[in-house]
């Protein structure tokens, strides 16, 4: 039987790679689906993502998988909170789309996933409160502290932002930008919450 | 662990029916940390802890599991809270 640690080890190792393959793709690759004319090509332009993305569903499953009984049963209560709110975001997205008060494009669909993810982290933190643990910690105490993996987030987005610097418009090296320099700030704090909690328990 | 014993030990009120445990005390007594305990169920540490502090009660397979690990019947390790 495989050891918690042994999981969180393994899930990093299986998440990472195809995760930044992922942000890369979309930020160099995918906006070249515009200059692509034949249909083909662009579907299989506009689909390339999912590749790495069905890597990284299929290490969150062995993940989930791997887990022990109280973390299933919080994941479990975190996809319940996140579908709950995402599927009722979207019901209430289409009947105001159908009533022609806002409009929406397909392109919305591409938040589905991240809400998703956002709203699972933060039902399966609040399960975790619930249970006795902590909300800087990632599955289990056992796991990745948040600001290492927040820091790694950070340093990800950094290196696309320099490597990709001269290929990538304004928009995007905005949003690079802010999202490593937030995230860096996010880390930091994390770190300093968790040095001190360390230090009351000792 | 005596009746009395098990009576001190860790349980949690509310709506639902709790159990109480002496996990900890167990624990204690064979001189384990959380992880350890956590490695030898191979559960999480989390896990652990939040069986001790009544937090979560565990399946049918892990209090067996417990039960063997500290060679005890199930029934001195848990019992239906009030």
């Amino acid at each position: 039987v495989t050891s918690p640690h042994t999981i969180q080890r393994r899930y990093l190792r299986e998440f990472w790679p195809p995760m930044l393959a992922y942000i890369l793709i979309m930020l160099l690759v995918w906006p070249l689906v515009d200059h692509v004319q034949s249909v083909w090509g662009r579907t299989a332009l506009a689909l390339l993502p999912i590749l790495p993305l069905l890597l990284v569903t299929r290490a969150i499953v062995r993940l989930v998988m791997g887990g022990d009984e109280l973390e299933q049963r919080m994941n479990l209560i975190g996809l319940a909170i996140a579908g709950t709110v995402v599927g009722s975001l979207c019901m209430v997205g289409g009947f105001l789309a159908a009533a022609k008060v806002i409009r929406l494009d397909g392109t919305a669909l591409l938040w589905v996933w991240p809400a998703m993810v956002a709203l699972h982290a933060l039902g399966r933190g609040w399960a975790a409160r619930r249970y006795g643990g902590d909300w800087a910690m990632a599955c289990s105490n056992d796991g990745l502290a948040r600001h290492w993996q927040l820091g790694i987030c950070a340093a990800a987005f950094g290196l696309i932002l320099l490597l990709g610097w001269s290929v990538l418009s304004d928009w995007q090296r905005g949003l690079l930008c802010g999202l490593t320099a937030s995230m860096t700030v996010c880390a930091l704090l994390l770190r300093i919450i968790h040095r001190r909690k360390s230090e009351d328990d000792a | 662990m005596t009746h009395e014993g098990l009576a001190r030990c860790v349980g949690r009120s509310g709506p639902a029916l709790r159990m109480n445990n002496c996990v900890r005390e167990l624990r204690g007594e064979q001189g384990w940390s959380q992880a350890d305990l956590a490695g030898r169920l191979e559960v999480s540490r989390q896990t652990v802890n939040a069986i001790e502090t009544g937090k979560y009660d565990p399946s049918l397979p892990l209090a067996f599991k417990i039960a063997k690990l500290f060679g005890r019947p199930i029934e001195a390790i848990f019992e239906p809270g009030e």
